[in-house]
């Protein structure tokens, strides 16, 4: 571990801009989110609310994984073999990823939830979402295993996987959205701009 | 955009229609594709 992150600095410099990039889309999206799923007659507003909470809890987590992970790299060229300070440091990054996996199940369970309710997406990514954010929180369970490097983290990846999926699901039916019609809330179709017949 | 005619016999944008209203819709889920994006290239980089 210390010779990888010792060789692969840029990596984890990508990695870690990525989570600084993630703050702003993940909050945007969800206030976003609640804003739409009140302006569509409020069904859902309290999942959207649960998905905003849990979203800037998994935020705060994820900041404090990046920073043990800074913690963790910037010494590591200069070791030549694991000092304490740096065991903790990692040790300590793998329990915080550890506890991302169940707010962000919370946060997927939420914003599935919230979206279906107002119309905005179909049936088919709410089971996605209550059955990936199910999984995350059964990997978050299991935080001490994971941090300790136990394989119960792969329980966790397919739900990873549906929220990239969904997030794809959502965002393109969102773009490609024709207007938000009044009189055609609650239905996915007005969201995004497809015809009911097609 | 859903035109409805008004007492005055000329055209506006239908309640809830507005031009800011669609793309505060498209800017969230340009959000959304954005952070798929970004999560799947760090999953590929570290997976």
């Amino acid at each position: 571990m210390l010779a990888w992150h010792a060789q692969n600095r840029v990596v984890v410099a990508i990695a870690v801009g990525q989570e600084a990039l993630h703050l702003p889309l993940l909050l945007g999206f969800l206030t976003g989110l609640h804003g739409l799923v009140a302006r569509r007659g409020g069904a859902g507003a309290g999942w959207s609310r649960l998905a905003v909470a849990a979203g800037a809890t998994y935020l705060a987590v994820s900041a404090l994984y990046a920073v043990l992970w800074i913690g963790a790299v910037l010494p590591a060229a200069e070791l030549s073999e694991p000092s304490p300070a740096f065991e903790l440091a990692w040790q300590m990054h793998a329990a915080a990823f550890a506890l991302t996996l169940p707010a962000l199940g919370t946060t997927f369970i939420g914003a599935a939830l919230a979206a279906h309710a107002s119309g905005l997406t179909p049936r088919w990514q709410r089971s996605l979402g209550v059955a990936g954010g199910g999984l995350l929180l059964v990997a978050g369970a299991g935080g001490l295993a994971i941090a300790d490097g136990s394989a119960w983290l792969f329980v966790g990846l397919p739900g990873l996987a549906a929220w990239i999926v969904w997030l794809l699901a959502t965002g393109v039916r969102l773009v490609r959205a024709r207007a938000d019609r009044p009189d055609e809330r609650r239905r996915p179709d007005a969201a995004t701009g497809t015809s009911a017949q097609s | 955009m859903q035109i409805e005619q008004g007492p005055d016999q000329g055209t506006r944008p239908a309640p809830g229609v507005s031009p800011a209203g669609a793309t505060t819709v498209r800017v969230v889920g340009a959000a959304a594709i954005a952070l798929a994006t970004s999560v799947a290239i760090q999953n590929v980089m570290f997976g």
